[in-house]
């Protein structure tokens, strides 16, 4: 019996402890009590870099790398009405969801209102519309892309008269096949367990064909996914369907080559800056396809506290928290007037890579799907289909593009989705032309 | 003629108490079953925005005529039906303003509310002055048209630049409806229907029903789902683990069982590593497979280091994905037999000592023993046992993603997950759950009919 009075009392003792001890360090870091939900920043080490960047500005978050949970809890808070999520902060490919569930504050005039001390792009702007003309779904926060690494042991067996700035496919599957032949294996590796998609739409198809959902079964792309089948990918490692993030087979040297966003190489360029390489994704017949990546800040319509997230979004597009953001985490910046002239060298040689790929002469700029609402990830798998069925289960390219692209139709005829750049603009909803 | 005592004294008083007993028990069957499952059931057979009613005439309420959603259209008159301000319900909101224009000259004219950020607001609330919204994205720059009449089509009278200042003298709320006609499911209907209901093109004439109003039954998700590329797969998959996992691990558990009951030394430590598994969750156990099948996994380097292969094998890709299935087979043994295991054991001590002497006592061998005394007895158990492994065959997921990365082996739980959380496809998804439940209880009949109790067998 006493004893156990004595557990009581210490476990009551060592309760009251830790509420002091919380209740104090709550109150000594003086942070904000605004909840910031991120998609971006997940894994361990990046969150412990952009926590300290957030404390500076009083902030603190969140982070989860699926957009699934924020998105069901975004609107059900504004279902309910009821809200905690004060920040969202995600890619471009999570907002229309919580466009189309009309869950998200109009920030049109926050946007004016920072306008006068930094300057966004147009360009991240208008894709912060998410194809309406006058609500602003996000705030542009970051930018990144998708672009090529290679370990600098694989440069030895690069074919004679190949520059990695202005490498095409060709040359590309000609160097894995060198590669190949070399070291009895195949070393160039794609994220097909990541965000391949990606890949499909905003540099494979762009590149061959000059489109996205227009050209999607044209006879160039017919031709592509022939080549892909027969030059490309014997020399990819097949353990890709696996790769989720490139830097891993990368740093493990199981691929000398890769391709992947900005983001997931840049702990390969970090760690060993001297053992890697960055270039431009590679050209194709129709010019260098490449799709640039936003993240952006939106606020729930049931967001508590309004203010302190727009003083979260104010302090994190800060030319100077960008500047950090870039030098720590690797995101480029979305506002003018950053200083990029410090650089870490991993960081540096990334910069150069998208610096180059952007402003090729032959560039495609290919842009995200918009106006899909919800269905955005159903274009997503028609081209995961197309490549999956044809170059992975050998069934045959015509017929399998003749299919996909019925489904393509469908779903553009559905949505009512109209045509994105690089498609022509069009009336009503895209088209997939016919062959 | 004699009355039964209990019928007696259920006329003197109603017994309360049984019900109140169950009532729990209900409540907990309607919360957490009937209520999701017709939750689910309406988001696989029902679609909310499926049909547009059309109306006699702009503001009427009844329907002449219904198309379905995505039918396209032709427009053949539009027009603005005036609203008083406070009956809008999300309709436009105009607003009448004073501002000056570029050169110095005062322009009046209609600005949409989405062109006006509202700066002052009088004592009721009603705004007076704004200013006007910069444009963004790719018309940034350009100025923005006053209107003649609260009409995006009225004449321009004047235009305002950005963040100019705007009187409001006015408001007033509108809506647009147009008279369209269209043919769905054969058959033509045309009547009025709101703009917001309608995505009209660009020239005017031509457009398509962007959302309907009126929900309708229909077969549609459950059409996409068996129409779905991973379907077919993704219920052959499910249906292979089960046939290659439920048996395997039903005569390992009940030889782990049964050397567990024979009290031979460190049975209990046996029982101990058995149930290892049952402590670890169904991904980390699939981390840890994938680790050892991997390329560079520990199954390579121990062959490489026997001098088995030259080099490391790839097992885990798209072109030997029958090594996927077996690393699939072999992970889902390993990890669920204990389950299986615990269950007959508990069967296996439920039978009574007597009954295994006195066969013992008769001669009976091991073999004998086992086959027409404790098999026989432990039916009910098996039975469990194997209603609920074939339910969680069914589950099987992490594992299958964690090994297979669950593009090319897939199963039902995955697609489930798929349509859910990559498509967002709420419906097709409770098609799948759907698709799921139906097998579990039909498997659950299946067993509880042809596994029949222990007591009839032996006699």
């Amino acid at each position: 019996m006493k004893m156990r009075v004595k557990g009581t009392r210490a476990l009551a003792a060592l309760l009251a402890l830790s509420a002091v001890l919380w209740g104090g360090a709550a109150f000594a870091s003086g942070l904000s009590d605004l909840v910031f939900f991120s998609t971006q920043f997940a894994p361990v080490e990046e969150q412990a870099k952009f926590r300290e960047i957030l404390k500076d500005g009083g902030f603190d978050y969140t982070a989860d790398s699926n957009d699934g949970p924020m998105i069901d809890l975004v609107i059900a808070e504004t279902k309910a009405d009821k809200g905690t999520l004060g920040l969202i902060g995600a890619l471009h490919g999570s907002f229309p969801p919580l466009q189309q569930a009309n869950a998200l504050a109009n920030l049109v005039d926050l946007a004016e209102d920072l306008g006068e001390s930094r300057e966004f792009a147009p360009a991240y702007l208008q894709t912060g519309l998410l194809g309406s003309e006058d609500t602003l779904y996000y705030i542009p926060w970051m930018q990144a892309t998708y672009i090529m690494a290679a370990n600098k042991k694989a440069l030895d067996y690069l074919p004679e008269g190949v520059d990695l700035n202005t490498i095409t496919y060709s040359q590309l599957a000609d160097w894995s096949k060198a590669l190949y032949e070399a070291k009895g294996g195949p070393l160039l590796g794609l994220p097909h367990a990541g965000l391949f998609q990606r890949f499909l739409q905003g540099y494979l198809w762009p590149s061959f064909t000059g489109g996205m959902v227009s050209k999607f079964q044209s006879v160039d792309a017919i031709a592509m996914l022939e080549w892909v089948k027969s030059d490309l990918w014997p020399y990819v490692h097949p353990e890709s369907i696996n790769y989720n993030l490139m830097h891993e087979p990368l740093l493990k040297e199981e691929v000398w080559v890769a391709f992947d966003h900005t983001a997931r190489l840049l702990p390969a360029f970090s760690e060993k800056p001297d053992e890697f390489v960055a270039f431009p994704a590679p050209a194709g017949p129709a010019g260098l396809g490449y799709m640039p990546v936003i993240v952006g800040l939106a606020i729930s319509k049931a967001a508590p506290d309004p203010e302190a997230a727009k003083q979260a979004i104010e302090y994190l597009t800060r030319p100077g928290v960008q500047a950090r953001v870039l030098n720590e985490l690797g995101f480029f910046p979305a506002v003018g007037g950053v200083d990029t002239s410090h650089l870490p060298k991993g960081i540096a040689m990334q910069m150069e890579a998208v610096n180059t790929q952007a402003s090729a002469p032959n560039a495609i700029a290919a842009l995200l799907p918009v106006g899909l609402g919800a269905r955005g990830g159903e274009i997503n798998q028609i081209f995961r289909n197309a490549f999956d069925r044809t170059v992975l289960n050998g069934e045959d390219v015509g017929k399998v593009l003749e299919e996909e692209a019925a489904n393509l139709q469908l779903l553009m005829d559905e949505t009512g989705a109209p045509a994105w750049p690089p498609d022509p603009a069009s009336d009503g909803p895209s088209k997939v032309l016919s062959r | 003629m004699s009355v039964s005592p209990l019928r007696a004294s259920g006329r003197r008083s109603f017994k309360w108490t049984p019900y109140l007993l169950i009532a729990p028990a209900l409540l907990y069957l309607l919360l957490f079953f009937a209520w999701p499952m017709t939750q689910a059931i309406q988001l696989a057979a029902w679609e909310k925005h499926g049909l547009l009613s059309l109306r006699d005439s702009p503001g009427e309420e009844g329907s002449v005529g219904t198309i379905e959603q995505g039918t396209s259209i032709s427009v053949m008159e539009r027009r603005v039906v005036p609203l008083p301000v406070e009956e809008s319900d999300g309709s436009d909101i105009w607003f009448f303003v004073e501002g000056k224009d570029e050169g110095g000259g005062e322009v009046r004219g209609w600005l949409p509310e989405s062109r006006v950020r509202i700066r002052e607001t009088d004592s009721s609330g009603t705004p007076v002055l704004g200013t006007v919204r910069p444009r963004l994205g790719a018309s940034a720059g350009q100025g923005t048209v006053l209107h003649e009449r609260p009409d995006e089509l009225g004449e321009p009278v004047g235009e305002l630049s950005a963040r100019a200042e705007a009187t409001i003298l006015r408001r007033c709320s509108q809506e647009v409806w147009y008279r369209v006609e269209g043919t769905s499911g054969g058959k033509t209907a045309s009547g009025w229907a709101r703009g917001r209901n309608l995505q009209v093109y660009a020239d005017g004439d031509s457009g398509r029903v962007g959302i309907g109003d009126t929900g309708r039954f229909t077969l549609l998700h459950i059409h996409r789902m068996l129409k779905d590329r991973f379907f077919r797969s993704a219920l052959w998959t499910t249906f292979l683990l089960m046939l290659l996992i439920i048996p395997v691990q039903l005569v390992l558990a009940i030889v782990m069982a049964l050397v567990i009951q024979s009290r031979i030394r460190f049975s209990l430590v046996f029982l101990a590593i058995f149930a290892i598994p049952l402590a670890a969750s169904d991904l980390a156990v699939g981390i840890v497979w994938s680790s050892i099948f991997t390329q560079n996994g520990f199954l390579n380097s121990l062959l490489y280091s026997l001098g088995l292969i030259s080099s490391p094998q790839p097992y885990l890709t798209a072109a030997t994905r029958h090594w996927i299935l077996v690393a699939v087979w072999i992970a889902e043994v390993w990890r669920a037999t204990s389950l299986v295991m615990v269950i007959i054991v508990s069967g296996l001590q439920a039978i009574s000592q007597e009954v295994l002497e006195a066969a013992e006592l008769f001669g009976a061998t091991l073999w004998q023993r086992v086959r027409y005394v404790i098999l026989p007895l432990l039916k009910p158990s098996i039975q469990v046992a194997l209603i609920l492994r074939t339910i969680l065959a069914l589950q099987v997921f992490a594992v299958v993603i964690a090994l297979g990365g669950g593009d090319v082996v897939t199963v039902l739980a995955n697609e489930t997950y798929r349509q859910y959380y990559a498509l967002r496809n709420m419906n097709a998804a409770a098609a799948y759950s759907g698709l799921i439940l139906l097998l579990s209880m039909v498997s659950a009949v299946f067993y509880l009919r042809t596994v029949r109790g222990g007591e009839e067998a032996i006699s």
